[in-house]
């Protein structure tokens, strides 16, 4: 789980950048550009669950 | 009810509760911020949303140039679309070749000429060039292209029935 820390601390550091920047899109009214961070935010998102599971599965079976 | 609020201010003030230190452990502290990622992730659609909506612009009326007569092969003409001070050119480049862009360099606003010898668009206050086939920068310091007039022939002239958005010119 020591590992899997600085994962998430990565992934969220990369959220809230996505998130800053879809902010700007949204406010320089480039509406396109919006389904693509939705699809980034969901992707990290889901890399962080994942991660979180396989670390877990490590850390119980160490246990 | 006093009883309660006595607990929780001790609990608070003093908190020696060992077990309870303990529940905030790595794991947890991992999970939480598994679920920052999936608020910031569903924070996002109402935004996304906004995407799906249409844009209602409002539609720019069609305004006639010219008779399909009046205009030579190689001529061009000035008129102003969609408001009167938004001059645009009108060129002919063949019999059924027109094109047309508001005329304002995207450099410093001076009004751009169609010049027939060299076959460009040219801004004469610093010697911007620009494609007369779309409006893209050939040279000098303009950095965007002209914003093109959408044309439309018809059977008693050349009508100006929008303008085509140009990368870079959302607000036009």
């Amino acid at each position: 789980m020591r590992m899997v820390w600085w994962f998430l601390i990565f992934f969220l550091a990369a959220q809230i950048i996505l998130v800053q920047f879809m902010v700007e899109s949204y406010l320089a009214g480039h509406h396109d550009h919006l389904p693509y961070y939705l699809a980034a935010l969901g992707f990290v998102f889901i890399m962080g669950v994942l991660m979180y599971l396989y670390f877990r599965e490590v850390d119980d079976t160490r246990d | 009810m006093w009883k309660k609020i006595d607990r929780y201010l001790r609990e608070q003030a003093l908190n020696i509760n060992r077990e309870k230190e303990l529940e905030m452990n790595r794991r947890g502290f991992i999970a939480a911020s598994l679920g920052l990622l999936g608020v910031l992730f569903l924070g996002s659609f109402p935004f996304a949303a906004r995407a799906l909506k249409p844009e209602n612009k409002p539609k720019l009326p069609a305004v006639r140039i010219a008779g399909l007569d009046e205009l030579k092969v190689g001529d061009s003409r000035p008129f102003q679309y969609p408001h009167d001070n938004e001059p645009s050119l009108l060129i002919r480049l063949a019999e059924n070749k027109f094109r047309s862009y508001q005329i304002k360099c995207t450099h410093l606003g001076c009004p751009v000429y169609w010049d027939k010898a060299t076959y460009k668009m040219t801004c004469p206050c610093h010697n911007g060039f620009f494609s007369v086939e779309d409006g893209s920068v050939l040279a000098g310091p303009p950095q965007r292209a002209l914003p093109a007039v959408e044309l439309d022939l018809r059977a008693d002239g050349v009508y100006a029935v929008g303008l085509v958005p140009v990368e870079g010119h959302e607000g036009v």
